[in-house]
């Protein structure tokens, strides 16, 4: 549009300068009150490593500004009207080490960091605005007092302070593993590579790898007898919605794929032939591994039926294939599923299966509104929507080895993880350990995690079983039943067992109950067969020979 | 005459017998903790089902409730506020909504697999008696008529 000039009247001029003091006063409140919006307070602590104390007269300064503040007797210092946003800041003392940080600045609140001077830190090199959780094996002190620390967790929003000198790592275990939110788990147990001193100051400074790991999923939808197939479809949809919420608020690391280079999900229907091969359950385990149309190696195939149900007929709302030994095949049930069953299932297939089959309930340490309403995703079922994962749940389903990332998913036998994230996929020294409880070298316990709200379950009595003892090989008479009885690994320890026949036409199971260590084995036609017996942790088998048959 | 005070008779022996057999079902108001545990697991892997059936006619009452009422209110309530309040992602209500129904369908379907198991009387008269809540079944009518076939009940 043209502009036209029009020359100012004396009248004009005077009005404008009646006006223009006004006009310039709102311009600056409109400033101001921006700036308030858009700017917060910085609160920095500056602690001593060695007594935990504050370190007065330590100068704190926005990196590249004038804004910049002393650290009083107790070792705080507060600088106003600073930016928001991510601020690099230099906190420097008499005679000290230079600590250089980034702080994120929340808008007109407070925004409160504690830089422990001279100590060491964990830094996310190419995550610098992330927030982060750094879970380290240390060790601290020298000589006498040196001790061995495990599974320290530290969180922080692109650095981390150890918040201790840590030292040179011999003779403890070394390692380090980093939760953030756009990034696959960074995991290594390479001693070599860690940066500590006998100084204070030393930054491990960590590149993540520059996206999430990918968990490709091809789901299915069988049959949708009570719901029309558009019906089933949104509440699929709401199941893969509420996973991606679960694991970016977790940190957990990857999400729910169509493939490896992160392609949405596809969800597709299956033919009439194809719903008789699917079933209801991982009965049809095999079936469905040899119809290439239904299953992928690659993949995590997950089938969603009206009514899942398990070995016994049971109506269950979802099931990993675990007994079959086929973690990446998934049942669930939409229809009377919870809101993240379809996650709860697949936390199974990567690796959370012991203790208590994976289930979290009772176990000590995680966490509830009360006792009775749990929160964790791995809960058995009470858990209504808020559900969350652990840190070290986090970590067992990216590098535990029963993990399906870290299982052979294509010809050459290589993993997902291998393929996605080959720069943190060192071998593990120690599998992870059971009960959660027990951490090994490399496995945080399951119940390590950061604080959160609620309470958290107390200690469990007894001894929880991690795995059975393998029975047999047994002979058995055609069609006579013979009862046997699983023993749980620790012996005597607290848990149930699962018998499942994986050659059905040479032997049937009947368990005596679905919770019991005890089941019938019966023989229909010579030749040997395979039981799988399980017991919250991996599968052991044995085998039966059956004679007598005409 | 002496007819007639025969058939008065007979009619109240009648109505005495029918009463024995068809006794009244025993009222719950909560849910006994077993059958709860049962109407919520995933997996089951704990024999949560077969503790239900092991329990025959004293599981009726409970299942019942959970077969016409669905969850308690109560439980509804923080499912669709962890939904839509929830430190996750806000879902949008129409997923709020869906979820809270799938919840509902749940432990009418659960409850009526699980009488349909139990079988007998009681658990007959509890699955017919969901008939007359048909309306509120809504999609999950057809696996409750379903399980009344199978458990072989005869509803009026």
């Amino acid at each position: 549009m043209p502009s036209v000039r029009v020359p100012c009247s004396a009248h004009d001029r005077a009005r404008i300068r009646r006006t223009l003091p006004a006009m310039l006063l709102a311009a600056l409140s409109a400033c101001a009150g921006n700036s308030a919006i858009e700017s917060g307070s910085l609160e920095v602590t500056v602690r001593d490593p060695a007594t935990g104390g504050g370190v007065p007269a330590a100068s704190v300064r926005l990196t590249g500004t004038s804004l910049a503040a002393i650290t009083n007797a107790a070792g705080i210092a507060v600088i106003s009207d600073v930016r928001a946003g991510a601020q690099p800041i230099r906190v420097q003392s008499v005679g000290f080490c230079v600590n250089d940080r980034t702080v994120r600045i929340a808008p007109a609140i407070r925004t409160k960091v504690t830089i422990w001077n001279c100590g060491d830190v964990v830094e996310v090199h190419n995550a610098p605005t992330e927030p982060a959780i750094a879970v380290l094996d240390l060790r601290i002190g020298s000589g006498p007092a040196s001790q061995c620390l495990a599974d320290e967790l530290r969180q922080g929003v692109g650095y981390m302070d150890v918040g201790m000198n840590a030292m040179p790592i011999t003779p403890c275990h070394g390692a380090v593993a980093l939760l953030t939110r756009n990034h696959a788990v960074y995991f290594s147990n390479d001693a070599s590579a860690l940066p500590w001193t006998a100084s204070p100051g030393d930054v491990l400074s960590v590149n993540v790898s520059p996206s999430l790991l990918h968990v490709p999923i091809r789901v299915t939808i069988s049959s949708h007898a009570s719901l029309p197939y558009a019906g089933v479809l949104q509440l699929t949809q709401d199941q893969l919605k509420m996973a991606g919420d679960i694991l970016s608020n977790d940190l957990a690391g990857f999400d729910l794929a169509g493939d490896e280079t992160g392609a949405p999900v596809v969800i597709r229907e299956a033919t009439a032939a194809q719903k008789g091969i699917i079933g209801t359950g991982c009965a049809n385990v095999a079936a469905i591994r040899a119809t290439p149309a239904l299953y992928s190696q690659g993949h995590l195939n997950i089938f969603v039926v009206e009514q899942a149900t398990d070995h016994y007929g049971n109506d269950i709302a979802g099931t990993s294939c675990l007994v079959e030994q086929a973690p990446d095949i998934i049942f669930v049930s939409p229809r009377v599923a919870k809101p993240h069953t379809l996650l709860h299932e697949v936390g199974h297939s990567l690796g959370l299966q012991r203790p208590m089959w994976g289930h979290t309930d009772g176990l000590e340490g995680f966490w509830g509104t009360n006792p009775s309403e749990p929160l964790n995703l791995m809960d058995s079922g009470r858990a209504l929507a808020i559900a969350y994962l652990s840190v070290g749940q986090v970590l067992r389903m990216t590098i535990a080895e029963e993990s399906w990332l870290n299982l052979p998913s294509a010809p050459n036998g290589s993993t997902v993880r291998q393929r996605q994230a080959p720069g943190s996929s060192e071998p593990l020294s120690v599998p992870c350990g059971c009960p959660a409880s027990e951490a090994t070298d490399d496995c945080a316990a399951l119940s390590r995690d950061i604080s959160r709200t609620g309470v958290k379950n107390e200690p469990t009595t007894g001894t929880l079983a991690c795995g059975t003892f393998p029975v047999g090989p047994l002979a058995v008479s055609c069609g006579a039943p013979t009862n046997v009885t699983a023993v749980l690994s620790p012996v005597g320890a607290l848990g149930s067992a699962r018998f499942v026949s994986l050659d059905p036409m040479v032997l049937t199971v009947t368990p005596s109950d679905n919770n019991s260590k005890m089941a019938s084995l019966t023989g229909v036609a010579n030749g040997t067969g395979r039981v799988s017996v399980w017991a919250d942790g991996s599968p052991s088998m044995f085998t039966v020979v059956v004679s007598g048959c005409p | 005459m002496w007819s007639r005070r025969w058939v008065i008779c007979a009619t109240i022996a009648a109505a005495s017998i029918a009463a024995c057999r068809a006794p009244r079902i025993e009222q719950a108001d909560t849910l006994d903790d077993r059958v709860f545990v049962f109407l919520e697991c995933i997996d089951c892997t704990n024999g949560e089902r077969a503790r239900v059936i092991l329990m025959g006619d004293s599981a009726v009452p409970s299942l019942r409730l959970a077969l016409l009422n669905g969850p308690d209110s109560l439980r509804v309530d923080a499912l669709e506020r962890a939904l839509s309040q929830g430190t996750l992602a806000v879902a949008s209500p129409d997923l709020v909504r869906r979820q809270a129904e799938v919840y509902r369908g749940s432990y009418r379907r659960r409850a009526a697999g699980a009488l349909r198991d139990i079988g007998g009387l009681p658990a007959h008269r509890a699955l017919c008696e969901s008939k007359a809540t048909r309306v509120s079944l809504g999609a999950d009518s057809a696996y409750v008529d379903s399980a009344i076939v199978r458990a072989g009940a005869r509803c009026r």
